[in-house]
């Protein structure tokens, strides 16, 4: 046996065993015994009495029990150093011999640095996203003061709508709880005067907004309220930096000026990219008055966020706007009747969904990380039996149990961390990953591996290897000595208590693996059925693509009717295109302008404005209908024929005809919509209903009118081609068509309908796929489990089967009770397993779509699913067992 | 003659121990009385600061201890200098030399020290 094998630095623990205290103080009173006996041979060699020379040695000492006193405190310290010195080059040494360990064992080695590679790597790429869009305050000054101001009506069962401008003007003057109140927009500006023009994400917003933010320009400063124009167009702006960048090129902008929608304003400032809101996509700030009294009330359009004041809380801050709320009702019944006011903290707001599922997918992680645990534990466990030799030749040479735990300790630890170093190398690369997935979740621009993520993989590293090297260490002291070196070559070594615990961990991981499959399993039929829902309109052959009309060049409604006229009649010879339409609000844009107006519907007893019911208001040219694929129930569509002098029609949805009307023919009702002119409107067709705001939502009441007849200019509008049947169309020459009426006015945010729809669930998707993703590599590391130790069974009892065979014992009973021992195990662990996923049902209720929590699918197939793979991960040693030779096995013993 | 306590001379004793050692590994006993003997009987060293400076020496790594046969045949502990209590003589030797030469210059004492 080489040096190498036994352990350690072998001399290290044959070295002089360190002192104990009461060696030290014994120690200390012999030396100076020693001294005093010298001194008094010496004095009586020069012919003194013993008596008197002792009692003169001992006067000159002065007080000895002070000195053997300081002598053993000093001494104390000392071994103290010692200690803490040998502890340090023992854990080097361990450390070394652990490495050396690992060269020797390359398989086993690099299955276990690969399991926990994967384990942390898994779990340290969620905690990253995790860590930046849920638990990290947003980037503002003092974020918890940033409350998202809704109105809603309870009544009309409307939880958070935008604020009208004239009540943010109310609200500032009255509440009392807030340090400031400011409002933005989101609207479309089209860059002109450089080479190609753009149609910039622009938003429009208070004086105060960014100063309320916190926000710190990287150049010039930021929007003041004095820069809100009194009237109409703004005369200054401030971009960010993305924007800047691109367009620009990041050349020197300030005190420049730029055409916005045909007016200059002046550069004054750039942000910094990667704010969460509004939105990142902003490319150009513009202050405008958005909080004035002549706002119509009940034109909710604006987004409000505010700051509350120092040391308020949120619940003050809703008292407080309630009793505005309450007030305004009064004031002005019209618009206000029925209104209040909802204060959903700024972070909520941002990431609040997103957050869950990314809580429950870090839950998961930590499952796939616990079982590369487990598998670890199960490992090391298998390994510890064959170095039942080496630590019983160390212990016989004196090394001490606590220093064979310690050993084996840095094992694990050290396996803990190259296997973290692998993790966070994963990491990176599934961040990388993931983001490439352009993933549509909040925040996820600021998501990265930075320190604080790195701290984390480490905690992460060390943790496990307590987790996994704890259990093994501590059964590593009770090693017999005796019965260690008697038992020969390790490959035979007892099962012993080992014998207990690898079948124990290999339930938890069956266990674990299955919560993970029923979670998977549950949000995939979600998934399926989410993606089975039909939106009401056709995805593919669908585009849809945005153009922003120039308020200067198209000032009134006929000269846009006449600008899209001749759009939609270039979009229609472009080859391949079979409908061309253009619509104010297209369904599943997350972008895109969508409000809804007071109504009054025949037959209805009426009511005030303000008490009106609403329903969501779309404008749209001839064939969009056609061009999106949606079912015309009853009557007609809009043609070429409803100009703004003949009679004002509608069209309306289905569930909104039923509703309205039931069982009655709504074809010639007429609807009152309040808006300019609150004019009446005839129903000439009924159509299917869409999911306007996703599969998940329900379909909402929905009227058209046609585009002629409106009486609304909008920032922008929706162009929408379909292709005809079997036909393909080059998206270039749509985008073409568009250059040609107006070089000025380009298409933009071109995509299909399946893309809008694929964005609409994203999130879902993501959820989806991460879940099964990681409930896949669960299921890969309990196979793993259930195999080794299936297999260590076998090999552990090969003699006695090989007895029980030469004693007449079939292959096949051989067989069936191998696989039996590991279903046992399998059926506990899916038992537990079960209990388990039932527990969890109350969070995955809200994240879950058209399938029951206790979904029985689910509930009876991944439990089956798993026992099957179970049996077939146990099969291999089952048939080993079978063709053991009796023989032989008989002989090794 | 006047003798002279060593622990007086600020310092010195655990240079003296030191050297003393220096020679071949030797007990508190032997320490005492070689240093004793090397100053003609001019240093006497006490105990009570002789055997906590050893404790604190060997605490610091400068010195060594193993029990070992005395000449009288009884057992005892002897002190070895290490390899750091080397260094630190030939340091202590030096800045020693230099400064009781300092020292002798400025009071005007003619003397010729070397290490």
């Amino acid at each position: 046996m080489d040096r190498d094998r036994v352990g350690p630095r072998v001399d290290g623990e044959l070295r002089r065993m360190l002192l104990s205290p009461g060696q030290l103080e014994e120690d200390v009173r012999q030396e100076l015994q020693f001294h005093v006996e010298g001194r008094v041979a010496e004095l009586m060699d020069k012919g003194w009495t013993e008596a008197d020379a002792r009692a003169e040695v001992l006067a000159g000492f002065g007080d000895l029990e002070r000195i053997a006193r300081e002598c053993t405190e000093i001494g104390m310290e000392r071994l103290q150093r010692e200690r803490r010195t040998q502890r340090i080059a023992d854990a080097l040494a361990d450390f070394r011999y652990a490495l050396r360990t690992f060269r020797r064992n390359p398989l086993f080695t690099a299955v276990v640095l690969f399991t926990l590679a994967l384990g942390i790597g898994a779990t340290t790429a969620v905690f990253t996203v995790v860590d930046r869009v849920a638990l990290r305050a947003l980037p503002f000054q003092e974020p918890e003061r940033l409350v998202v101001v809704w109105e809603q009506n309870v009544s009309q069962n409307v939880t958070s709508d935008n604020p009208s401008g004239s009540n943010l003007f109310d609200w500032r003057q009255r509440s009392r709880t807030f340090s400031g109140l400011a409002a933005w927009m989101e609207v479309s500006r089209t860059l002109t005067g450089v080479e190609r023009p753009e149609v910039l994400s622009a938003a429009i917003t208070t004086g105060n907004f960014m100063s309320l933010l916190g926000l710190t320009p990287v150049q010039g400063r930021l929007l003041a309220p004095a820069d809100e124009p009194p009237e109409g167009t703004p005369t200054v702006a401030v971009l960010s930096h993305g924007a800047w960048q691109r367009l620009f090129g990041g050349e020197s902008m300030l005190g420049r000026s730029i055409l916005l929608d045909g007016s200059p304003v002046e550069v004054i400032g750039i942000l910094p990219d990667g704010l969460p809101a509004p939105r990142p996509e902003v490319d150009v700030w513009v202050p405008g008055e958005l909080a004035t009294p002549d706002w119509n009330r009940q034109t909710r359009s604006l987004n409000v966020i505010g700051r509350l004041a120092e040391g308020v809380s949120i619940e003050q801050a809703q008292a407080d706007m309630d009793r505005v709320a309450a007030q305004l009702a009064v004031e002005y019944p019209e618009s206000n009747s029925g209104w209040g006011v909802t204060l959903v903290p700024a972070h909520d707001q941002v990431v609040g969904e997103t957050a869950q599922i990314l809580f429950v997918l870090l839950a998961a992680v930590i499952a796939v990380l616990l079982i590369a645990c487990a598998n670890v534990a199960n490992l090391l466990f298998g390994r510890a039996a064959t170095r039942v030799r080496e630590f019983g030749v160390r212990t016989a040479i004196g090394a001490s149990t606590p220093r064979l735990r310690r050993q084996l300790l840095t094992e694990s630890l050290t396996l803990g961390m190259l296997g973290g170093l692998g993790g966070v190398a994963l990491a990176y690369l599934g961040v990388g990953l993931f983001l490439r997935l352009e993933p549509r979740i909040p925040r996820v621009e600021e998501v990265g591996i930075d320190l604080r993520v790195l701290a984390f993989a480490a905690a992460v590293s060390i943790g496990t290897a307590l987790l996994f090297g704890f259990v093994p260490a501590l059964r590593a002291g009770r090693a017999d000595v005796s019965q260690a070196l008697k038992a020969g070559g390790g490959s035979r070594a007892r099962p012993g208590r080992s014998g207990r615990a690898r079948p124990l961990l290999v339930v938890s991981e069956i266990a674990l693996s299955l919560v993970l499959l029923v979670g998977a399993g549950l949000f995939l039929r979600s998934f399926f059925t989410l993606r089975a829902v039909d939106p009401g309109f056709e995805r593919d052959g669908v585009y849809a693509a945005k153009v922003s009309l120039d308020r200067a060049t198209h000032p009134d409604n006929t000269a846009r009717v006449a600008y899209f006229d001749e759009l939609l009649r270039r979009l229609r010879s472009v080859p391949g295109v079979a409908y061309a339409a253009v619509t104010s609000t297209l369904p599943m844009d997350p972008t895109g302008t969508d409000f809804d107006l007071p109504r009054h519907a025949e037959g209805h007893p009426l009511v005030s404005e303000g008490g009106a019911p609403q329903t969501d208001y779309r404008i749209v040219t001839p064939g969009y209908v056609e061009a999106m694929g949606m079912e015309l129930l009853r009557g007609r569509t809009f043609n070429d024929f409803d100009r703004l002098e003949t009679p004002r029609v509608l069209l309306v949805t289905e569930s909104l005809a039923e509703s309205l009307w039931p069982g009655e023919d709504p074809l010639g009702k007429r609807i009152t919509i309040y808006y300019i002119q609150d004019a009446e409107w005839e129903v000439v067709g009924v159509v299917g209903d869409t999911h306007h705001h996703g599969l998940a939502v329900p379909a909402s009441h929905q009227m058209f009118v046609p585009l002629a007849q409106a009486e609304l200019l909008f920032g922008y509008m929706t162009v929408v081609v379909k292709a005809g049947a079997g036909l393909t169309l080059s998206l270039d020459q749509v985008r073409e068509a568009a250059v040609a009426v107006d070089p000025n006015e380009p298409l933009f945010e071109l995509q299909s309908m399946a893309d809008f729809v694929g964005q609409s669930i994203a999130r879902d998707s993501l959820a989806t796929i991460s879940l099964a993703v990681f409930a896949a590599l669960a299921l890969a590391l309990a196979l793993a489990g259930i195999y080794g130790v299936t297999a260590y069974q076998v090999a552990s009892r090969r003699h006695e089967i090989g007895v029980r065979m030469a004693l007449g014992a079939r292959r096949g009973t051989v067989v069936r009770q191998v696989l039996g021992q590991a279903m046992t195990l399998a059926l506990g662990g899916v038992a537990i397993g079960l209990l388990g996923a039932g527990a969890l049902t109350s969070v995955t209720r809200s994240l879950l779509f058209g399938v029951a929590p206790l979904d029985p699918v689910v509930f009876l197939g991944v439990p089956a699913l798993l026992l099957a793979m179970a049996a077939l991960a146990a099969l291999p040693s089952a048939r080993r067992a079978a063709s053991i030779d009796p023989v032989r096995a008989m002989r090794i013993e | 003659m006047p003798r002279v306590d060593a622990t007086s001379l600020y310092g010195t004793v655990n240079l003296l121990i030191l050297k003393t050692v220096s020679r071949a590994p030797t007990h508190g006993l032997g320490i005492a009385r070689a240093i004793e003997r090397g100053s003609d009987a001019m240093l006497q060293i006490e105990e009570g600061a002789l055997y906590p400076a050893l404790q604190r020496l060997e605490r610091d790594g400068l010195l060594t201890s193993r029990w070992g046969i005395s000449d009288q045949n009884r057992r005892a502990k002897f002190y070895e200098l290490t390899k750091r209590g080397e260094d630190r003589l030939a340091r202590e030797l030096d800045g020693w030399v230099q400064s009781t030469r300092a020292i002798c210059s400025v009071l005007e004492v003619g003397w010729t020290v070397t290490a």
